[in-house]
């Protein structure tokens, strides 16, 4: 009996290791993948001011820390009963927009693209983006360049490219201007045209790894996402679980999330395993992110991306189970949210300075969800009269995967070391 | 009349360059209370050094509380530099106070 | 310029953010990165090991559990230079909020959420111990040099990188204060009353302080270039303190001392003093009462 321990696993925010004890004949028994960090965000924003949480959650995770601060301070928009003015509302939308399109970029370009382009036998020394600029220079340029589109339309209204700081019970702090709008204006349609190139690239390295992607964590989970009328949505919206079958679709409030979501603690990992609870744990556990949202919707809410949603279902079916479509599901969303920019910024509303509602702190509890780029994100707070954070509660985008990550870990290593 | 040998005297030229730094500085050395003396109200010669250290000295109180080591263990007294029998006072009153509340828990949780 | 440079970064107790603001030099990672050689890197190369003879090594995020400090130790023996690189690295950052608790009370606060099934479990396998507080990477090993920030700006990371390439002394960052580079016009008073941000409108000219919002440029340093004063946001002190200071809080509670009764009333004062450094305060952690 031997025991192998893969640290750290690369290539992903958090840290983890993974475990596979062996029996004699070299045959995984037990796999599990171990998150070994946890810092304890849900405590320490107890005894703060709720109005300082959305500038302090953002620091869960660097890469998504926009759709933390948007979450955050809806949920206290929630819980003290404030509407915002409509120009505010599509200005957090817009910041969000930049970081899906600034988030997905890196996520397929920067840490995907390297397997797939330069191949998973590649020397790991070059696997990296380091690689990708030498090998394919064009494809990391345009990389580069609509990364940096994201960058800085969350810069602009956010006011800092990474942690922003804008978002304010009752609105936003920050206007766009006319100049700030019209530059992205000027630039948009490039970036628009980089995401289709973007979804080409993809369908063909599709077609060069068809079979691994059809063998390796192919898995069967619930799904869960935010749609909008039925619509794909990152901003706003309820909550759909869509099950493993395609068969059941089950949409609620997000101030109802905990009628129909649980966590369940493992004695050997910091993360909690979420699970749709009306099924029960551990067969009720889900996954969020693109993919999940490609299985969830009826439709993409853009006409691009749309097309390329029918085309995707026409390669993986509906719902798509295979981990490895991921990244194409995750160049439609980058599409969608590329053409959601457009429509923000061509709305005459955008450079409103009507961006502000007056706010009275008060006891309440309140749901703030986004749709982030790797997934649904629940913040939700309890604050007493004053508006202090008495109780929160979060469920990270990156968390809900964690239970199907591990069941693809495990199937992945029975797979290979058979 | 002596004033309680195991007091350490940091002098400062007004009590207006007293900085809520030092305060801190002095628990975190281990001092179970902190005093810090001034001349009397309307008597400063810089006009209202006395009154600027009398709000820090109450908000390093609150910031004390906030940490658990307690508001009590930091006190301000007025007086002028002649009064030595009240100093002497002062300090006794002040050493009375930080024996009923037993030494800085600071040291305690660091285990030394 | 010499050889390629053997990289090492890594993240501890960080969120990653000071990763991505490396990235964030966008084109001009394309004059970088070719000088360097990422020798490990989970975030961006699947490297298992820390080789020996590591150049430069920037660890993002403090230190909060055994096993990181176990790797900040192994780093110090592997590298010639090594860089707390962002401000939970060289103060704590964020997370260090988690030393106004004990480790039990946080683990016990986190794992009895509304949502949790099975409250009494606290995750102990195969994961590593938490410390009794966040500590900043010079608490556990000497650092060569601090780049604060939270996260650092893409220009100090490319002036830094610069610098480390030539061979260099990093002399990247000023040594005023925020407010010597604010835009907004200051009379030199202190506030009666004390605001929180969503109270009211700021004025857009006006020093944000001086209008009664608690911002702590006076006791940051600067090199960010008023970034959330410029979008009408109070600053929280994210670049840490300035050399002449010892206590970030301290030089805030200074300043906000002269508000009198008002900054009394204000609730949370640690948690807004040193929101960002409460890792490197005289005091770095609450004390828990003896029961
Ligand atoms: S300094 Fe800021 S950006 Fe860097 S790791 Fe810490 S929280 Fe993240
Ligand atoms: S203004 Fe203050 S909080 Fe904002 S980025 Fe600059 S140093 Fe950080």
């Amino acid at each position: 009996m031997g025991k192998v321990t893969i640290e750290p696993i690369s290539r992903v925010e958090g840290h983890g290791k993974v475990t596979i004890t062996l029996d004699e004949s070299g045959k995984p028994t037990d796999v599990k993948l171990h998150i070994t960090a946890i810092r304890g965000f849900e405590q320490f924003v107890v005894g703060r001011p709720a109005e300082e949480v959305p500038r302090i959650v953002p620091r869960i995770c660097g890469i998504c820390q926009t759709p933390h601060h948007l979450a955050s301070v809806k949920a206290i928009d929630a819980a003290w009963g404030v509407e915002i003015p409509s120009a505010a509302k599509k200005l957090r939308e817009l910041m969000l927009m930049g970081n899906i399109i600034h988030s997905h970029a890196l996520h397929f370009y920067y840490l995907a693209a390297p397997d797939l382009v330069l191949g998973p036998d590649a020397d790991p020394s070059v696997r990296n983006i380091v690689g990708l600029i030498d090998k394919a220079p064009e494809v990391a340029k345009k990389a580069i360049a609509t990364r940096k589109f994201g960058q800085t339309l969350i810069e602009k209204t956010g006011g800092k490219p990474i942690h922003p700081v804008t978002g304010i019970p009752g609105g936003i702090s920050k206007t766009l201007s006319e100049e700030e709008r019209d530059a992205f204006l000027k630039e948009i349609d490039t970036i628009i045209e980089y995401s289709k190139e973007g979804i080409d690239l993809i369908k063909s390295l599709n077609e060069q790894y068809m079979n691994i992607i059809k063998s390796l964590g192919t898995i069967d989970t619930w799904y869960l996402g935010i749609v909008k009328d039925g619509k794909h949505a990152f901003y706003d919206g309820n909550l759909r679980f869509l099950s493993p079958d395609g068969s059941e679709k089950i949409d609620f409030m997000p101030s109802e999330y905990l009628d129909y979501i649980r966590e369940h603690t493992v004695p050997y990992s910091y993360v909690k395993y979420p699970y749709y609870k009306k099924v029960g744990y551990p067969e009720g556990i889900y996954r969020v992110g693109p993919l999940a949202m490609m299985n969830v919707c009826d439709s993409m809410a853009t006409p691009l991306a749309e097309e390329a949603r029918k085309e995707f279902i026409e390669i993986f079916g509906s719902p798509a189970n295979q981990s490895l479509a991921y990244n194409h599901a995750r160049l439609i969303e980058l599409l969608g949210a590329c053409e959601r920019t457009k429509e923000l910024l061509e709305d005459s509303e955008i450079t409103s300075t009507d961006i502000k509602a007056e706010v009275e702190p008060k006891a309440g509890n309140g749901v703030g969800v986004v749709e982030a780029p790797r997934g649904v994100l629940i913040h939700n707070y309890e604050t007493d009269e004053r508006g202090i954070v008495v109780k929160a509660n979060m469920i990270v985008a990156s968390t809900h995967n964690v239970p199907t990550m591990e069941k693809a870990i495990q199937q992945a290593a029975t797979e290979i070391l058979k | 009349m002596q004033y309680p040998a195991s007091i350490r005297i940091v002098r400062i030229p007004c009590t207006g360059k007293f900085d809520i730094t030092y305060a801190l500085r002095a628990f975190q050395k281990g001092a179970d209370g902190v005093m810090v003396v001034g001349c009397k109200p309307h008597e400063c010669a810089f006009e209202t050094g006395n009154f600027r250290a009398e709000e820090r000295v109450k908000l390093t109180k609150e910031i004390l509380d906030e940490l658990g080591i307690g508001g009590d263990r930091i006190e301000m007294f007025f007086m002028s530099a002649a009064e030595a029998t009240k100093f002497v006072e002062a300090s006794n009153i002040m050493f009375e106070k930080i024996n009923k509340l037993g030494p800085n828990p600071l040291k305690a949780s660091q285990g030394k | 310029m010499a050889d390629k440079v053997k990289l090492g970064m890594i993240q501890l107790c960080g969120c990653s953010g000071c990763h991505m603001s490396l990235l964030d030099l966008h084109e001009k990672l394309l004059d970088v990165l070719p000088n360097l050689e990422i020798v490990y890197g989970p975030i961006v190369a699947d490297v298992k090991e820390i080789p020996e003879g590591i150049d430069v090594f920037l660890i993002e995020g403090g230190i909060r559990n055994e096993h990181d400090k176990h790797l900040t130790e192994e780093i110090r023996e592997k590298s010639k230079i090594v860089v707390a690189w962002g401000t939970c690295a060289a103060y704590g950052g964020i997370p260090a909020l988690g030393n106004l608790y004990s480790t039990k009370n946080l683990l016990n606060e986190i794992y009895a959420t509304g949502s949790v099934d099975n409250p009494d479990e606290i995750p102990e396998e195969n994961v590593p111990k938490l410390l009794d507080r966040v500590y900043p990477v010079s608490h556990i090993i000497k650092v060569d040099y601090t780049v604060p920030g939270c996260p650092p700006k893409p220009e100090h990371n490319a002036s830094l990188i610069m610098a480390l390439l030539e061979g260099k002394e990093p002399n990247i960052l000023p040594t005023k204060i925020l407010c010597d580079e604010c835009p907004r016009k200051k009379k030199g008073i202190h506030p009666k009353e004390l605001k929180r941000t969503f109270e009211g409108i700021p004025d857009k000219e006006l020093c944000l302080y001086e209008q009664g919002y608690t911002c702590l440029g006076m006791a940051t340093r600067a090199g960010c270039g008023a970034m959330c004063p410029s979008v009408n946001v109070p600053c929280r002190g994210c670049y840490g303190k300035t050399d002449a200071v010892l206590d970030q809080g301290a030089a805030v509670a200074n300043a906000f001392a002269s508000t009198g009764d008002a900054v009394l009333k204000l609730s949370d004062k640690v948690g807004l003093f040193y929101r960002f450094s409460m890792a490197d305060a005289l005091i770095p952690k609450k004390v828990e009462k003896k029961k």
